[in-house]
């Protein structure tokens, strides 16, 4: 039987620094004498590893590709704190374009995620819409056009209007549910006393997930500051959100808001 | 004047893709609301030798006086202005609140990277009704 070259498992690993810098698996044909598996096991389980092999191949690929950014991102600008840093502009390392495409009517949900799938949240061709990926936990989020009706509702007030983007799946759980879980920064100034309850009609495109979360704020930047020039200040770690979220890149006309 | 002023309504119409699109603007108070999720923008127009800019159906208003373009990108358009003054309600309800910067800069964006990483531009304030 020929030898299974197992290195792509290792690096696999090695990145995920499950053994690192280890050999756990050298080859199919040395498993197969310390353990004396029959012959028709050990084909099955190359037959497994070699289908495997492929996904894995894409896997350690995305791993490399989207590390970069990754890296710069938990190095440059505080962890999971901003939106468009995953917004990858670069062509891909392994010459395959970046999957930004969106869901189709009928075709289901579709996941996206930072490393191997940006999706079209962090496509840079689409402005806006472009830079949300980040607002969801680990970029990772669903899209689909939906095929049934969708409840769902938003608290605003302040400085914040009920005409916006983002919006919660159900009906309110109340304010604070709403605030920690949604990770609604205090310094956006949403007072949360307001709530709208909307259906999203069937035909919509809505990209779904847990909210990322957000480094809580101080507030906007101190006005009376002679200097004019303090920033927010961090004022007591982050609001770790994981509540779904429902991101709507366009409002539904019948809603009365205008656009996006 | 009045071409600059005209210069500058261009680059913001030619930024926003029309009313109901979002726009972030970055002013010498910082970012008002969330960047990720920002006001629709509304309208600009001259008035006089003045810039208005209204976002929110109207619940933010910016006048910039002696208008000039500074600068613009792709997804940008920064403004100076001799003075600058923002005018904004509450949405649910509540008193106006009024805050005038002299020697002042905006910076327009619907992108929330980069208003992030800016967060505030130059401006002395002079007055604050809040």
């Amino acid at each position: 039987m020929r030898p299974v070259d197992c290195s792509l498992w290792e690096v696999g690993l090695n990145l995920l620094g499950v053994i690192p810098g280890g050999r756990l698996l050298t080859g199919i044909g040395r498993l197969a004498g310390l353990t004396r598996i029959g012959t028709r096991a050990t084909t099955a389980l190359s037959r497994g590893l070699a289908a495997g092999r492929a996904s894995l191949q894409r896997m350690t690929a995305g791993l490399r590709e989207g590390l970069g950014a990754i890296i710069t991102r938990v190095g440059g600008r505080g962890p999971l704190a901003d939106a468009g840093s995953l917004s990858l502009a670069r062509p891909s390392a392994s010459g395959t374009p970046y999957d930004f495409a969106g869901p189709v009517a009928g075709g289901g949900p579709e996941s996206y995620n930072a490393v191997v799938r940006p999706g079209p949240l962090a496509d840079p061709a689409q402005g806006y819409v472009g830079r949300q990926a980040g607002n969801f936990r680990n970029g990772s989020y669903t899209g689909e056009v939906l095929d049934d009706p969708l409840v769902v509702h938003r608290y605003s007030g302040g400085q914040v209007p009920a005409e916006g983007s983002y919006w919660t799946p159900g009906y309110p759980g109340g304010a604070e549910q709403a605030q920690f879980g949604n990770a609604i920064n205090p310094g956006w100034g949403n007072t949360l006393t307001d709530v709208d309850v909307r259906v999203v009609p069937p035909g919509t495109t809505v990209y779904h997930g847990p909210a990322g979360p957000q480094t809580v704020t101080a507030g906007p930047p101190r006005p009376m500051d002679p200097t004019g020039a303090a920033p927010p200040t961090p004022a007591g770690g982050q609001l770790l959100g994981g509540d779904e979220q429902v991101f709507l890149p366009e409002l539904p006309a019948e809603w009365g808001f205008r656009g996006r | 004047m009045d071409a600059d002023a005209q210069q500058v309504v261009d680059a913001v119409v030619t930024l926003t893709d029309g009313p109901g699109s979002p726009l972030i603007v970055v002013s010498p108070g910082g970012v008002r609301g969330n960047p990720y999720d920002p006001e629709r923008f509304d309208d600009v127009a001259m008035q006089g030798e003045d810039v208005v800019l209204r976002l929110g159906r109207g619940h933010v208003q910016y006048v910039l006086e002696r208008a000039r373009l500074a600068d613009r990108d792709e997804c940008s358009v920064t403004i100076g202005a001799a003075r600058l003054t923002r005018t904004a309600s509450p949405h649910g309800g509540g008193p106006e609140q009024t805050h005038r910067w002299t020697d002042a800069a905006v910076l327009l964006t619907w992108d929330p990277t980069l208003a992030e990483g800016v967060r505030q531009t130059q401006g002395t304030l002079v007055r604050q009704d809040a």
